[in-house]
């Protein structure tokens, strides 16, 4: 489904992603752990498109095209979802606007006609049960006035509805409390399936105690330094990075 | 005087209040000048509508429009005198509309009386503008009075639009003006507000959105007494290589204790080429006021534009939502609901 060869990227001329390699398959859940400034979330804002990132070297392709010749929406559409460490506030849009916006892209982008309003109301209520979301979330301006765990259902709500291939989690545990880590984390598991993949980037073990991972990979300074599969959480819980950083110095 | 001598009359941008708006240059192509014509709905009962002939009794004083009154009482035949009593639930609706092209310069005059107590909306329209145009309104709102106008362009005109709008405000009285101006050609709106009774309010609103062509806002509100209150909220969109220009003035006399007056303009800039310019003027002879002005102007937020593409939106529609969002702050101030919808996005 992606797969990424030899990808370097800077930020304000700062190399941050230095080579990085990596193959995903359908079904497969993929952790990316490792200490701050690894180049984390580096890579997921690089895949999304974010233009504040500068692709210098490497290939990514997603479903057999070339990942990086697409816009940030096209991207999308192709079935690429990266849910925020920090979602962003839109006042003065509503989340009905937005989402209708999102799903009529989507099926524009393939070939289809844009949901009527009655189908649209119909498909968000659905989703919103799914995802245990109140219901007031969407009668507000995007993300406006949120609680930390109300930015991150938001962004599982999202992802229900636009049902991506590729799911890209960016320390989507940061700043939740326990219940809000398990509505988030449920729902990421309900809407797992043998079609799409997903890649969680976390710090923590406790994301990956839900969401388990076939796959573990250790991001440190813009380099993958080593995979394995899901063991190697435990070790990282118990011992930290810093056997880490003396195995592989600068 | 002839009427070339009133155009020759008008100010340029060499005077402090037409810094950003030649009037002169603006009206030089001008050969002939006509009647507007005026289309007045809702009409009747306690709104009571007649039309007069213009007298030397209806000559307006004005600080920053005195010129284009001239200009527009020295030609115009007839005005339209609008008196609203009691309370009235529907808006009046007033459509100017004229032809001619840019050669031709047509001027209109309504005054607007809102009596003692009474609550009523107008809304003045210039899409039928198809010519230059002058057009002047004088309202007087009475004691305890309410009255909202909202001035609707939304079609772009190839041609200079001037309106000027010289209010007076009585005690415990309520006036708010709004202004809307979507892809105008060329157009300056002057609104000079009195506050002549204590405890009155005066709320100004103006959104303007342009990829080209030329917008300016001046507002003069003068706190003449105690106790009274002003608002205004003024936000542009500008892209393209748009112009569009806020100047603002609020003198508080000396005695006009207690005065409240806020001033803020905001604009979106989307391309390099499109200015923004704001010219906030305050001069204060009081010492016990509340007086405060902002002007800002910004990009698109890029992380905001991001998140959206990252959920499908193509840019053009991204960037849509965000303009509407910027302008959603006044859009909710228009007191007038069919016009609040009109330029709302549909949920």
């Amino acid at each position: 489904m992606l797969k990424i060869e030899n990808l370097h990227a800077t930020v304000d001329g700062k190399e941050i992603l230095r080579g990085i390699n990596l193959e995903i398959n359908e079904g497969e859940v993929h952790a990316i752990m490792g200490p701050n400034g690894s180049g984390k979330s580096t890579l997921s804002a690089v895949l999304a498109g974010n233009p504040a990132y500068t692709v210098t070297e490497g290939k990514v392709t997603f479903n057999g095209k070339d990942l990086l010749a697409m816009s940030p929406e096209d991207r999308a559409n192709e079935g690429l979802f990266l849910s925020f460490q920090y979602p962003v506030e839109i006042p003065g849009v509503s989340m009905t606007n937005f989402m209708k916006a999102a799903i009529n892209g989507k099926r524009k982008y393939q070939g289809l006609e844009p949901l009527s309003a009655s189908e649209f109301l119909k498909l968000q209520r659905e989703k919103k049960k799914f995802v245990e979301i109140n219901n007031d979330l969407t009668n507000r301006s995007v993300n406006e006035g949120f609680s930390g765990g109300e930015k991150k259902k938001n962004e599982i709500f999202q992802m229900a509805m636009l049902e991506p291939t590729l799911r890209i989690l960016d320390e989507t545990d940061s700043g939740l409390d326990i219940d809000a880590l398990r509505i988030v984390a449920t729902g990421v598991t309900k809407l797992k399936n043998e079609k799409n993949a997903t890649v969680v980037i976390t710090h923590y073990q406790r994301l990956l105690d839900y969401i388990v991972p076939d796959f573990v990979h250790i991001l440190y300074h813009g380099r993958i330094v080593m995979t394995d599969t899901k063991e190697l959480v435990q070790k990282l819980e118990k011992d930290g990075y810093d056997w880490i950083k003396e195995q592989f110095p600068d | 005087m002839q009427i070339t001598d009133y155009i020759d009359n008008l100010p340029t941008r060499k005077d402090e209040d037409y810094l950003y708006t030649d009037a002169r240059a603006a009206m030089a192509e001008i050969d002939t000048v006509v009647n507007a014509s005026i289309d007045a709905t809702g009409i009747g009962g306690s709104v009571v509508g007649s039309v007069d002939e213009m007298s030397e009794q209806d000559a307006i004083d004005s600080t920053i429009a005195q010129d284009l009154v001239n200009l527009n009482c020295a030609a115009v035949d007839d005005i339209l005198r609008i008196e609203f009593n009691d309370e009235n639930p529907t808006p009046v609706e007033i459509m100017l509309s004229s032809e001619g092209g840019k050669k031709v310069l047509a001027q209109s005059r309504i005054d607007v009386v809102a009596t003692d107590g009474s609550k009523s909306q107008m809304v003045v329209r210039t899409n039928g503008l198809a010519s230059a145009a002058n057009c002047v309104l004088k309202i007087d709102v009475k004691s305890n009075a309410s009255l909202d106008v909202v001035f609707v362009q939304t079609e772009r005109i190839d041609a200079p639009v001037f309106v000027s709008t010289s209010a007076t405000v009585e005690e415990g009285a309520c006036l708010s003006v709004s202004t809307v101006n979507v892809n105008p050609g060329f157009v300056r709106n002057n609104i000079q507000v009195d506050l002549v009774g204590e405890h009155s309010q005066v709320s100004l609103n103006g959104v303007y959105e342009a990829d080209s062509g030329h917008v300016d806002n001046a507002t003069l509100v003068n706190h003449l007494v105690p106790n009274c209150t002003s608002e205004e909220l003024y936000k542009g969109i500008l892209d393209g290589d748009a112009k569009g220009a806020f100047s603002g003035r609020i003198v508080v006399a000396p005695g006009a204790q207690k005065t409240s007056a806020q001033q803020t303009n905001r604009n979106m800039l989307l391309s390099t080429e499109a200015h923004a310019y704001a010219k906030p003027q305050l001069e204060i002879y009081a010492d016990d006021v509340k007086c405060s002005h902002g002007a800002t102007s910004g990009q698109i937020d890029q992380a905001q534009l991001f998140y959206m593409q990252q959920r499908g939106i193509d840019k053009k529609t991204a960037m849509k939502l965000l303009t509407a969002a910027f302008a959603l702050e006044v859009v909710n101030k228009i007191p007038v609901e069919s016009v609040r919808n009109e330029l709302t996005i549909e949920e």
